[in-house]
């Protein structure tokens, strides 16, 4: 598990599977993950449930559509809630990394572009929450346009969110937007970036590039897609490498076992 | 290749000092993670190992000695966050703590606080009063025991204690300094209650062996205050301990203490790492001025959130704090004096509306976490920082060599908001006057440490150290008349300089009184034995101490000095001992001499009164261990002329409101050379500092790469 942890920190090699497994909430813990994310009291043990099952080597929170607040920036009460549950899984000393997947500004973003107000916001709730010290917080800018992910405002949030989560050691990371290319991603100076499916990955010489600069590259793959698993693991040993699934789609519990399967067999490789 | 590394911690940031065994140095700075200081400690020590091209464990293995300044002790004092106390001490002053002396409510605020007397308030005790128990028992002046102690009261207090949920024990009784017999007796029998196998033990600290000094109220609140953040110093410094054992370093943790030298962590007393950082400075200071001949130096050091100002007289660390003030509490630690005010690049300007809508700027500050608005970390409170980047003072894109980009533009929001729309006046004026107001505080405060104390100022240099001393020094300078300041080539992380010149040291305190000298008599003391013991007795608790550091007798080194007064008078002046012993009345006088003397330096000679009779009162044995000189390597002088490439063109910079925004040479320090002169105005650009050279000042390199500055030829 400190391997994990290691990984995702950029100091060590190999691959990191953490899928989103929000949707299965349901069918394992017997609520709705919506509902779940209300109660801290509710999101450790459902978290901690869900890894267990599939094996995970780090605990995913947040990814929850109610933390946006629907005017671009993030709801403080619910946000509120998480940082909550990340204090309580550090106080208990757990041995998994914990992730965090946070609706992105770009993403959340309409024409006039990102506000102060939606700003502040973002700043107030990375503060929050990177006092829990989370292993990885990850912005969910898969929905954005990927161009406006590489221009002016984009980065400056960016290097405010960055500013925030650096003074906690957190490591800050976004999903990339399909067409996002490693330039963004360094340009955003992230220490993160996931990209949409194997064919969106740049190529192996951006991805070292990448990882020179510091940035632990990324996949997010379909939540059925066993036969990207050998290049994600040629790629992994070069450097780290994260693999999550996209949004969308509804995966059954056994295509998630055969996910993780499938990247317990690629690391044996 | 092996590494010593000295650590600061600071307010904003935690400074790094790396010096390789051959003659090679570096440096890192960090913002302190106030949450967890072992974070931004470790986040240092990689940074360093990065820019030695080295994976961490690597480096760690290759050091051979870690200086730490902490501040752990102190935070846990302002958060509260220490343990519940229960204090056992002579019947009848169970209430000494909570009286205090004279105007300790004011004890530790600054002077506008603690003048407003409508709102002032005695903070809330460490101990509470429903922890303090008295027991029966005297001993008088001379030792002797005037009411015995009973055990079976001891167990009653300490039972009552206990059960209001003790968590430690301070014992304090009066005259235990004379003689601690009670004190120990009442140790022994909490540790026969509760064992050290029993998980009901607990910590004892007796104020006998804390602070064996004279002052009831004083001598209490030391051993509290150590007992307070004793526990949650170990655990924090054991985890680091730990962190830096399993990244590779195998020796042990060395921590500043602020009575001037350097011990290791395990033979540490929590109470002396107080306000180390500073003191550390001071000492780097006595160093550097050795090499470069100034004797008389006045160190400063603006950091991002307190200015400390300290004196070199003759190239001698002299001003002790008799009663050093740790947050709040008025302790008797022998603790080097640093006068610290809150001023630094955090510091934030406001508007006081309960005086006329006037421009004040700090002492509060933005710290590292927000940190100044241009910072782009949340900050919205405008701060001397965010001036001078308005200013042109700073390159945005080249602040901590490039590590941080500042951001102009929330600098220049923020000022508007708070401070230009208020007062009616432009953004590039309010910045102006946030930094003339700074200057003229901290300028003056350094006048009264230096004036205010007997000395003239202008035969003094000048050390502007600090991350933000460069950029403000031609600032505060001209408001003590010196004509030479020095900006330190390590001035950025001067605490942690001044760690790895300091030498393993202690400072072992007695009180006692001897009247040395009997004006009606006309006669010297005459039990010279019984103050040879004493001082034998303290050379012996040092050499075994220091023994047990692991050094041999040949190379300890013995120094005495003495607390001495004049018979009817008050204030102490200290004094160092020629000798150890007084083989008679020739040393004798030769003491009183001494001691003549040197209260002629302090308060004029004829001021001297020996019809009072002259006493010693405290004793003070420093403890030390030879070590090498410190050198820096001197480099010859290149042509005054600087070479083409360390120009870096210009900027436009705010140096004076009738003049608007000129446009202002910039350099490159690190392609200046020894003997480049440059005349002001100019900004000269490094990795880790800007050094302001503002119209009337000129600047140059000397041999040891510091910067210099000086007044031009006709400038008052």
């Amino acid at each position: 598990m400190d391997k994990a942890a290691d990984i995702i920190a950029g100091r060590a090699d190999g691959m990191v599977a953490m899928p989103r497994l929000a949707s299965l909430a349901e069918a394992v813990c017997g609520q709705g993950w919506s509902v779940i994310c209300a109660d801290a009291g509710q999101i450790v043990p459902a978290a901690k449930r869900l890894a267990g099952l599939f094996g995970l080597p780090a605990l995913v929170l947040g990814d929850d559509p109610a933390l946006a607040d629907g005017t671009g920036g993030l709801d403080g009460s619910r946000v509120a809630v998480l940082a909550d549950a990340i204090r309580r899984l550090g106080a208990e000393g757990g041995a998994l990394p914990v992730v965090v997947l946070l609706p992105g500004p770009v993403a959340g973003a309409d024409a006039e572009g990102i506000s102060e107000s939606a700003k502040q916001a973002f700043s107030d709730a990375l503060e929050a929450i990177c006092e829990g010290r989370p292993a990885l917080l990850l912005m969910d800018e898969s929905g954005a346009d990927a161009a406006a992910l590489g221009e002016m405002p984009a980065r400056r949030i960016y290097n405010t969110l960055r500013n925030v989560a650096a003074y906690f050691d957190v490591t800050l990371g976004a999903l990339m937007p399909s067409g996002a290319d490693a330039e963004t991603a360094t340009r955003l100076k992230l220490g993160a970036a996931l990209f949409t499916g194997a064919d969106a990955l740049p190529d192996a010489d951006s991805l070292d590039e990448l990882a020179r600069e510091g940035t632990v590259p990324g996949l997010l793959l379909d939540a059925g897609d066993t036969e990207s698993w050998p290049f994600a693991a040629q790629r992994a040993r070069a450097h780290g490498l994260l693999v999550s699934t996209r949004p969308g789609g509804v995966p059954t519990i056994d295509m998630m076992h055969n996910f993780m399967r499938a990247a317990k067999d690629a690391r044996g490789m | 290749m092996s590494y010593t590394v000295g650590i600061d911690v600071g307010g904003t940031f935690t400074d790094f000092y790396c010096a390789s065994a051959d003659g090679g140095a570096l440096t890192a700075k960090t913002p302190t993670t106030h949450y967890d200081l072992s974070v931004g400690f470790m986040r240092g020590m990689s940074l360093l190992a990065r820019r030695l091209k080295l994976k961490l464990p690597e480096f760690l293995s290759a050091l051979s000695g870690v200086r730490y300044s902490t501040t752990v002790g102190t935070n846990a004092l302002i958060e509260r966050t220490g343990p519940k106390l229960g204090l056992i001490t002579t019947a009848g002053f169970e209430d000494t703590i909570f009286i205090g002396r004279g105007r300790s409510w004011a004890d530790g605020l600054g002077w506008q606080q603690g003048r407003d007397l409508a709102r002032i308030e005695k903070p809330a005790p460490l101990i509470s009063p429903d922890m303090v128990v008295g027991v029966r028992e005297r001993i008088d002046y001379d030792g002797k025991v005037i009411a015995p102690l009973e055990r079976e009261e001891v167990l009653e207090k300490l039972q009552t204690l206990v059960d209001r949920g003790a968590q430690g024990f301070v014992v304090s009784t009066l005259w235990s300094f004379v003689n601690p017999v009670h004190e120990q007796f009442i140790k022994q029998v909490i540790e026969e209650e509760y064992p050290e196998d029993y998980l009901g033990s607990m910590q004892v600290v007796l104020s006998s062996e804390i602070s064996p000094k004279a002052g009831e109220y004083t001598r209490t609140m030391t051993a509290v205050v150590n007992a307070y953040i004793h526990g949650l110093m170990a655990d924090e410094l054991n985890k680091l301990g730990n962190e830096l054992r399993d990244g590779g370093y195998k020796k042990p943790l060395t921590l500043v203490h602020n009575t001037g030298g350097t011990k290791k962590a395990s033979r540490t007393r929590a109470v002396l790492t107080h306000n180390a950082g500073p003191v550390a400075g001071l000492h780097g200071a006595a160093a550097l001025g050795e090499l470069t001949g100034d004797r008389n130096i006045v160190f400063t050091d603006m950091g991002g959130t307190s200015f400390d100002i300290g004196l070199i007289e003759n190239g001698e660390i002299k001003a002790h704090d008799f009663i050093p003030v740790i947050d709040r509490w008025r302790t008797n630690i022998p603790a080097i004096e640093v006068k610290s005010i809150g001023a630094g690049g955090g510091s934030i300007a406001w508007i006081n509306h309960s005086l006329g809508d006037t421009l004040e700027v700090g002492p509060q500050s933005a710290g590292s976490m927000p940190g100044p608005a241009c910072y782009d970390k949340g900050g919205k409170e405008p701060t001397v920082t965010d001036a001078d980047v308005v200013l042109g003072l700073y390159n945005p894109e080249n602040y901590l060599g490039g590590e941080m980009l500042l951001d102009v533009d929330l600098a220049k929001k923020v000022i508007r908001e708070r401070v230009a729309d208020p007062l009616g006046i432009s953004v590039e004026e309010a910045a102006w006057r946030i930094r003339r107001l700074i200057d003229a505080r901290m300028g003056q405060e350094v006048f009264n440490e230096v004036a205010l104390k007997g000395h003239d100022p202008r035969t003094f240099a000048l050390y502007a150290c600090g991350g933000a001393g460069g950029a403000h020094a031609v600032g505060f300078a001209p408001f003590i008349g010196v004509r030479r300041v020095v900006i330190p080539l390590q001035s950025s992380v001067f605490g942690a300089f001044g760690a790895s010149t300091m030498a393993i040291k202690e400072v072992w305190e007695r009180s006692r009184t001897f009247k040395l000298f009997n004006w009606t008599e006309q006669s010297y003391l005459a039990d010279l034995a019984s103050f040879n013991e004493l001082v034998a007795h303290m050379v012996d608790q040092a050499t075994r101490d220091l023994k047990l550091e692991g050094y041999d007798e040949s190379e300890m080194r013995f120094r005495l000095e003495l607390d001495m007064r004049y018979g009817s008078q008050y204030n102490m002046t200290r004094v160092e001992a020629p000798k150890l012993r007084l083989d008679g009345a020739a040393d004798a006088q030769a003491l009183c001499d001494a001691f003549t003397r040197r209260y002629g330096e302090v308060y004029s000679p004829e001021a001297t009164f020996p019809a009072g009779g002259i006493n010693v009162e405290s004793f003070f044995l420093t403890a030390s261990v030879e070590r090498t000189a410190f050198t820096l390597e001197q480099a010859e002088d290149a042509p005054a002329q600087p070479d083409a490439a360390a120009s870096q063109g210009t900027r436009p910079v705010y140096w004076d409101p009738a003049d608007g925004y000129v446009e202002t040479s910039i350099y490159n320090a690190a392609k200046l050379r020894p003997g480049n002169r440059i005349d002001g105005p100019a900004i000269i650009e490094s990795a880790d500092t800007t050094y302001v050279v503002s119209p009337g000042w000129n600047f140059y390199i000397d041999p040891w790469r510091n910067g210099v500055l000086e007044r031009a030829q006709g400038r008052n």
